[in-house]
């Protein structure tokens, strides 16, 4: 049997931040991912990062997943990629799938970075092709550089939304609306501003009802809710798209999680259903820490902080540290992460983060 | 107060108890059934992989096994609802000269009960079950009758029908003690009261020995674990349950079938038995199964799995299940360690405790009985696990 002592599974920035503060303190690290490249939803991230200089504000995602992969490689990291992890057993065992057999990987300490799905939304016609998730279409543009298609209704107006719309724009396809079901915009002020001065309008209180076409999409119609979510009489109306993008939430990605019998808690803030940890990131299963959005849904630059926290706590656990320089490091990384869930967007985040760690003492 | 006074209380709503409570019920008998978990079938049943077979070595099993047969078989045309009963038989393979010697040995017992079980040559198993690694194939015993059903639809299906027929289920309520007086039951203890009542029947699975000590008995039941798992759906193609008793260094035989649902279940007996309660998945056991099972089917290489899981064995020291009146204790029945048997012998030791109760034991029963006594000195060992 194969044996490494700390296993990452997801090589988006969480673990990528995860694996190399874990190797560059000492510790054999295995990386895997299901996907042929690494990066994780990192590599269509064109646009510049916010936040301060430490968190690399002004830099793209693009750059920074680069400079992670480079750094893995220098210190060390084994990566496995197009691996599949089908099962995390008690004995910290991995089942992996690759390709066409399927292998068993023994680890002392498991970091679960695995991310998060798309929330879906389900309407007359939601099956019909061109309705498709705003971080699929993303993948479309900036991956593969093909257009999804040329008039696009974008279903909800949180960060993923605004940014994938103004690609979406650059990427030459027409935006004929993004419609929000609250009354308000969920995401940044700047990126709504940019995506309205590109003349895309933004009807909040507004819905889907249903996606209409032979084969594939051809018109959707939207119309107003009230503050129930009731779609009121009289204000439908039907725009000729081929596309809609739904761009209405994300989910932590968590089933290892369930499998290894960590204990959860329902947190609408983070995305739902969240692994408990505590201050190292450490589940209620003893060596097994979790990074990134699987933790509760935020952005690429607080899962690489999760990660280089989770990754420290791993390394430090396996005596690949002191516990005074372990302790010093992790300060460093919990008082940027803290940074970054400082102001009126973060303040939820971090009220919610408290409440996990709480919960996980308590537990 | 006055308390509800049943002619038989039933402590277990799985394989065992929820039937027995439906045929107690028909025939009339004011039944209750007590069960720790939330619901029907939420200790052992629903871990079972719904293989139901005659085709075994002693009367007893062979017995009440045509009976559930017959039960499963003909429950849709009676009751309409669907337990995805499919009679798809049941095949055990022989690849080697000693399981060759073995299953034939066997079958002469077997055909004496009249079972219909033939020895198919090795043209004649490829013929019934193409999808068989021709290599090295010797034969094998293939029994058309014996066939599968869910587990899950058929303890809700028998539930319904206990209910319909005046039977009362308390569940979420553990058993604490049995009353008796003068050596004779008189009622049962639970967490949440007491009931009174003429029999007791232990149909506790796993968890019989420790029911049995509330009214002094030690049954000599220890729970082991095996594994089970579930595949993605795909078009039918394997009709029999397939058996390979060879055994291995860490594994004893395995089996699996392609269920109603065109999903392949699959199960494996590991060496050495894992005793106890844990039900946490290993990450010994899918490498180890499938391994042994793409051998056998090479085909199954294609296949994806969905699930894993791991339930409990009621084992008995000689592998044969306890049925019988408590010599010790008047009114008192055990109807335990089914040896991981359970569902399949579920119907049948159900329509047998009936005729238990009331005293009205045939030949036949008396047969069955016999091999299943509570008193016996447990020396055999059970040949076709």
């Amino acid at each position: 049997m194969q044996k490494t002592e700390i296993a990452v599974i997801g090589a988006g920035p969480a673990g990528l931040a995860a694996a190399i503060e874990a190797a560059r303190a000492g510790a054999q690290v295995t990386l895997i991912d299901e996907n042929e490249r690494p990066g994780g939803q990192l590599f269509k991230q064109i646009h510049k990062f916010f936040g301060s200089k430490e968190h690399r504000a002004g830099t793209r995602g693009v750059e920074i997943g680069v400079d992670l992969l480079e750094e893995a490689k220098r210190v060390g990291v084994i990566t496995r990629l197009n691996t599949v992890v089908y099962g995390l057993y008690h004995d910290k065992c991995l089942g992996l799938a690759c390709g066409d057999h399927s292998e068993d990987l023994q680890t002392q300490a498991i970091i679960l970075a695995t991310g998060a799905s798309e929330n879906v939304l389900a309407f007359p016609g939601w099956t019909l092709p061109g309705v498709m998730g705003a971080g699929a279409a993303q993948t479309l543009i900036n991956i593969h550089r093909v257009l999804p298609g040329r008039r696009i209704l974008m279903v909800g107006a949180g960060n993923v939304g605004l940014i994938v719309t103004y690609q979406l724009l650059q990427a030459g396809a027409e935006v004929v609306a993004i419609i929000e079901g609250l009354p308000v915009i969920g995401g940044y002020g700047v990126h709504a501003s940019k995506v309205r001065r590109a003349g895309v309008p933004i009807l909040t209180s507004h819905t889907i009802v249903s996606a209409e076409g032979g084969e594939s999409v051809e018109r959707a119609v939207i119309a107003q809710v009230d503050n129930r979510w009731q779609v009121l009489c009289g204000t439908e109306q039907t725009l000729e798209v081929d596309t809609v993008c739904l761009a209405v939430g994300l989910s932590p990605l968590a089933e290892l999680a369930w499998m290894a019998g960590c204990r959860f808690s329902h947190v609408p803030t983070l995305g739902g259903w969240v692994p408990l940890h505590d201050q190292d990131m450490q589940t209620s299963v003893p060596g097994i820490y979790i990074a990134g959005d699987v933790a509760g849904i935020e952005e690429a630059s607080t899962a690489m902080e999760e990660g280089r926290l989770a990754g420290l706590a791993a390394a430090g656990t396996l005596c690949h540290l002191s516990p005074e320089v372990g302790e010093i490091k992790k300060s460093e990384v919990r008082d940027r992460l803290a940074a970054l869930r400082w102001g009126g967007f973060g303040e939820g985040r971090a009220v919610a983060k408290r409440q996990i760690i709480e919960a996980r003492c308590e537990a | 107060m006055t308390e509800p006074v049943y002619d038989v209380i039933i402590i277990g709503a799985g394989s065992v108890g929820t039937p027995a409570a439906m045929f107690l019920a028909e025939a009339g008998f004011k039944t209750l059934v007590i069960d720790q978990f939330a619901s029907v079938g939420q200790g052992a049943n629903k871990a079972a992989i719904g293989g139901i077979r005659a085709t075994h070595s002693d009367p007893a099993k062979i017995r009440l096994c045509l009976k559930s047969i017959e039960v499963f078989s003909t429950w849709q045309q009676q009751y309409g609802d669907n337990l995805e009963w499919i009679a798809g038989g049941y095949c055990f393979v022989a690849y080697r000269p000693r399981e060759e010697k073995i299953l034939k040995n066997l079958l002469a017992v077997q055909k004496e009960y009249q079972l219909n079980i033939e020895w198919l040559n090795r043209e004649a198993l490829l013929e019934a079950v193409p999808a068989l690694n021709p290599e090295g194939l010797i034969g094998g015993t293939f029994s058309p009758d014996d066939g599968s059903a869910s587990p899950m639809r058929s303890a809700l299906a028998f539930y319904r029908r206990a209910r319909e027929k005046g039977a009362v289920f308390q569940f979420g309520e553990k058993v604490t003690g049995i009353l008796t007086v003068r050596g004779r039951v008189q009622g049962v203890h639970t967490n949440q009261g007491t009931y009174s009542c003429g029999s007791v029947i232990n149909a506790a699975g796993p968890w019989a020995r420790e029911v049995a000590e509330t009214v002094g008995l030690d049954v000599l039941v220890v729970p082991d674990s095996h594994e089970g798992g579930v595949s993605e759906p795909v078009a039918p193609f394997l009709r029999p349950m397939l058996v390979d008793i060879r055994q291995t260094s860490d594994s004893a035989n395995y089996y699996f079938y392609q269920h109603a649902t065109g999903q392949i279940i699959f199960c494996i007996t590991p060496a050495p038995p894992m005793v106890g309660t844990d039900r946490r998945e290993t990450s010994a056991f899918l490498p180890q199964v499938s391994r042994r099972m793409v051998n056998l089917v090479p085909r199954l290489c294609n296949l994806r799995v969905r699930r894993t899981w791991r339930g409990l064995y009621p084992m008995t020291p000689d592998g044969f299940p306890i049925v019988g009146l408590a010599p010790e204790v008047e009114g008192y029945v055990h109807a335990v360690g089914m040896c991981g048997q359970g569902y399949m012998l579920g119907p049948g030791v159900g329509d047998l405790l009936v005729r238990l109760i009331q005293g009205n034991l045939t030949a036949n029963d008396d047969e069955v009985l016999r091999g299943l006594r509570p008193d016996r000195p447990f020396r055999g060992q059970e040949k076709l696990k």
